[in-house]
Order: C-alpha cells, then sequence, then structure tokens
C-alpha cells in the first residue's frame, strides 16, 4: 500500500514541480520568493529512492517503464522551457542550443537504455 | 473516478479500501497545499523586522529607525515625548500593516497600552525636512548646467546609473528603478569617456533613499530638489527630466493605532493599521511614526505588511501578474 501511495505522491510532486517550472519560466521568483525550489528536488529524490527500495526490498514487478503519451508533453514543454531561457539571444542560436541539448539528451537516454 | 498508478501489485480487499481513503486523502490535501500557495501569490505578506540588540545587523529589514529624526537609537531606550520613526519599503500594495513592538527585558514600564503608531505613504526622502533654496543656487545652477547633473538617469552597459555628487550609482534591478518612481523614457545613455569622470557609487536597492540631486514634481506641479537629508523647493520654471512624481497628499493621509498588549506574550504589543486609503500613494515608503505613554526600552519591532482576501486585491493582484510578465516579454523602451 505504501509502494502504490508513493507512486501518487511521485505524481503530484512532478506535476507540482513541471507546473512551478512553467510559473518560473514566465515569471521568475513567482513561487521561488516563497519557497526554494530545491525542497521539491529533495522530496522527489527521496520519494523516488523509497520506490526503488521498496520494490526491490519486496520484489515487486516492474511497471511500465516509459509512457510515450506523458513522455512526449513533457518534452515540448522542456523545449519551451529552454527557448525562454534563452530568449534574448538570436533566434538561430537559440535553436542550434535547443537542437544541440535535445539532440544531447536523447543519445543519453539511449545509453541508459542500452542492455549490456 | 479512481485511478491506479501500479495495476500489477494487487491488494486484498480490506488495504484497498485504506488505500482508496489514503489515496484520495493524499489528493485532496495536495489540493489544499496548491491553494495555499496560491493564496500567498496572489495575497502575500511581507515582514520587517529590527533589533535594538544588534542594530547594525543585515537580517534588519526596517530602515531609518531613529529617535526625534536625530538618527541616533540610544539602543531602544525611548522616553515618553519622543517619537520613534521606521520604515518599510515595498513596492507591493498592502491591505494592512500589524505593528509589534517587543520590550526589553531590561525595561522598567511594561505599560504601552495608550502609545500611538501612525502610518504614510510616500519617498522617504520626499519626507526631508523643508529648507530654505537660497542655501543651494550655486548648486542649482550647476546641477543645471551639466547634461548629467545630479539626479540624471545614465545607461552604461547594462546597467542604469543616477548620477549624484560626482558618483555613478547603479540601480540593482528594473524593479528598483521603477519602485522610485523613475521613468524608462527618462533614461540617457552615457559614453565611456563620460562614464570615466564618475566614481562608482554605493548600489541603490529597494531599501536606499533617493540620492542628492532628485527632483519631486507633485500633483500641484510643484518642484523640490533634494540635497543632504533636506528638501528645497524650486523656482516655477525650474525645469529638468527626470523628476520623480509624487503626491502633496502624502502629507495629509495617514492611518493610525493604538498599540494593546498581546495576550499570548509578556513584553510584546501589538496593532493593526488600514492601508487602503493610501494605496494610490505613490512611493514605496511606509513611513511609521509611534510615541510611546512611558519610557521603555524596546528590544525589537516588527511589521508585517499584508493583502486582504477581497476580490478587488484578486483583481489587483492579477493585473500585476499580467503586468510583470508582459514586461518580460515586450521590451520597455
Amino acid at each position: 500500500m505504501i509502494y502504490k501511495l508513493l507512486h501518487d505522491s511521485l505524481l503530484i510532486l512532478m506535476t507540482f514541480f513541471v507546473l512551478t517550472l512553467i510559473a518560473e519560466g514566465v515569471l521568475p521568483g513567482i513561487i521561488s520568493n516563497h519557497f526554494g525550489l530545491y525542497k521539491i528536488t529533495i522530496v522527489i529524490l527521496l520519494n523516488i529512492l523509497a520506490i526503488l527500495g521498496i520494490k526491490k526490498n519486496a520484489d515487486l514487478p516492474a511497471e511500465n517503464s516509459i509512457n510515450k503519451k506523458i513522455a512526449w508533453p513533457l518534452l515540448f514543454i522542456l523545449a519551451l522551457l529552454i527557448f525562454n531561457s534563452l530568449l534574448k539571444l538570436n533566434i538561430f542560436l537559440i535553436l542550434t542550443i535547443l537542437t544541440a541539448i535535445l539532440a544531447s539528451g536523447y543519445f543519453i537516454f539511449k545509453v541508459f537504455q542500452e542492455e549490456y | 473516478m479512481w485511478f491506479d498508478l501500479t495495476k500489477k501489485v494487487s491488494l486484498n480487499k480490506r488495504d484497498l479500501k485504506s488505500y482508496k481513503v489514503l489515496q484520495t486523502s493524499l489528493y485532496g490535501l495536495s489540493f489544499l497545499t496548491a491553494a495555499y500557495l496560491i493564496s500567498m501569490i496572489l495575497f502575500p505578506s511581507q515582514f520587517f523586522e529590527f533589533s535594538f540588540n544588534n542594530s547594525s545587523a543585515k537580517s534588519n529589514t526596517l530602515t531609518a529607525v531613529n529617535i526625534n529624526d536625530s538618527g541616533k537609537l540610544k539602543n531602544g531606550a525611548v522616553a515618553v515625548g519622543e517619537n520613534l520613526s521606521f520604515t518599510a519599503s515595498s513596492p507591493s500594495f498592502f491591505s494592512k500593516a500589524v505593528i509589534q513592538f517587543e520590550l526589553d527585558k531590561k525595561s522598567k514600564a511594561t505599560d504601552m497600552d495608550t502609545s500611538k503608531v501612525s502610518v504614510r505613504k510616500a519617498y522617504r526622502s520626499f519626507f526631508y525636512p523643508d529648507a530654505d533654496p537660497t542655501e543651494i543656487e550655486n548648486y542649482i545652477q550647476a546641477r543645471s548646467s551639466q547634461i548629467f547633473g545630479d539626479g540624471s538617469l545614465a545607461s552604461y552597459g547594462d546597467s542604469i546609473y543616477v548620477i549624484s555628487d560626482g558618483q555613478a550609482m547603479p540601480i540593482d534591478s528594473p524593479e528598483t528603478f521603477i519602485a522610485l518612481g523613475y521613468d524608462w523614457k527618462n533614461v540617457m545613455p552615457i559614453d565611456a569617456d563620460q562614464f570615466a569622470i564618475y566614481t562608482k557609487g554605493s548600489l541603490l536597492t529597494l531599501y536606499s533613499a533617493h540620492p542628492n540631486g532628485t527632483v519631486f514634481q507633485t500633483d500641484t506641479d510643484k518642484k523640490y530638489i533634494v540635497k543632504d537629508a533636506k528638501k528645497y523647493l524650486l523656482p516655477a520654471d525650474f525645469t529638468t527630466i527626470a523628476a520623480v512624481r509624487v503626491s502633496e497628499k502624502s502629507f495629509e493621509i495617514a492611518a493610525g493605532c493604538q498599540l494593546q498588549k498581546n495576550w499570548l506574550t509578556l513584553r510584546k504589543y501589538d496593532c493593526s493599521l488600514p492601508l487602503d486609503q493610501l494605496q494610490n500613494m505613490p512611493g514605496k515608503d511606509y513611513m511609521f511614526d509611534s510615541k510611546f505613554s512611558n519610557d521603555i526600552q524596546l528590544q525589537a519591532i516588527n511589521v508585517e505588511l499584508k493583502r486582504d482576501m477581497t476580490f478587488s486585491n484578486f483583481n489587483l493582484s492579477l493585473n500585476n501578474l499580467l503586468k510583470r510578465s508582459k514586461e518580460n516579454y515586450v521590451p520597455t523602451n
């Protein structure tokens, strides 16, 4: 039951984190003036560690690790946030940096997915 | 509607029931937390403090704390009839201010029940005492003859500076620039050779008063210039750019309250001042004056500026957020 609840709390925390990042992107300081974003990050990390710990100890079955339906909108939001943070630069420079970030992100993801 | 993120992990009937209850509570709690956070953003509070035990500490956010405008603090000892003044600076608008005075353990008197506090809103330097303009005739003439006279706004590199007393004083942020009442239209670019004439002055922050040479223009079209913590009336034909708009009403409109003992504590007195009528006054400084009914020794002053949860404040907050986000994306010059 705790394992299931941890998944729910992770979903809530991640939703909160993404919404916070979007809000901070549009209006810097709107959330971070009230409390530090590092606190959410630490709680998310602890949550993930707790899920992994329980899963390992109780030998629970793995859930579908990648949900493509959610991954694409999240990638789109990520691209928008990066674009927003570079807004004052030249448009071609922004597009180059954005492409480089997404490409390197994709290859890093591929490396993690490799099976030995 | 009920959903399960971990369908592969099955629970027995009893545990499933408990899980559903706990899951619903978790989502309910997170919804309440989000609502609380939104209320904190739309109806914020701002805290200010001053400790007489450590008057030079950086944590002291109340500025210009002094007794009878003397600039002295006397370790927090305030006699009957003396005026303790202090300033809280914020560009936001608020509905009320809660003032709390904490008496020192050494304080002989512990009764402050008939003591009074009042507040006015403007720029702190606009409240400097009036002085005779003939004292600074030469200064005014010299100021007018220069391109970058005292009080001018100059842009160099990515920064904006206020020129004053041979110094270029950088402004720390666009928020401070707006809070000080300056207008982007009045900023003039300065080249490297001209800029090199000036030494770099201290950083102007939200807590700073306007530097020497600043001109205030009132709603009745009177102009004042600030120099050495005094304010001088300028002749009617005096022309300047970069004048800071102020209101004469700032002197008249004030809010007051009477201190009462905080029943939860032994040595704290507080009261609440309504700020609604001060909301439209130009200025970032809430200037408090307090007079006490006994000779007292203070340990600390705490001020909390609050915005009430009303529909009009909700609208104002939303408009401010929209304005701020627009300023982020639309160039202002």
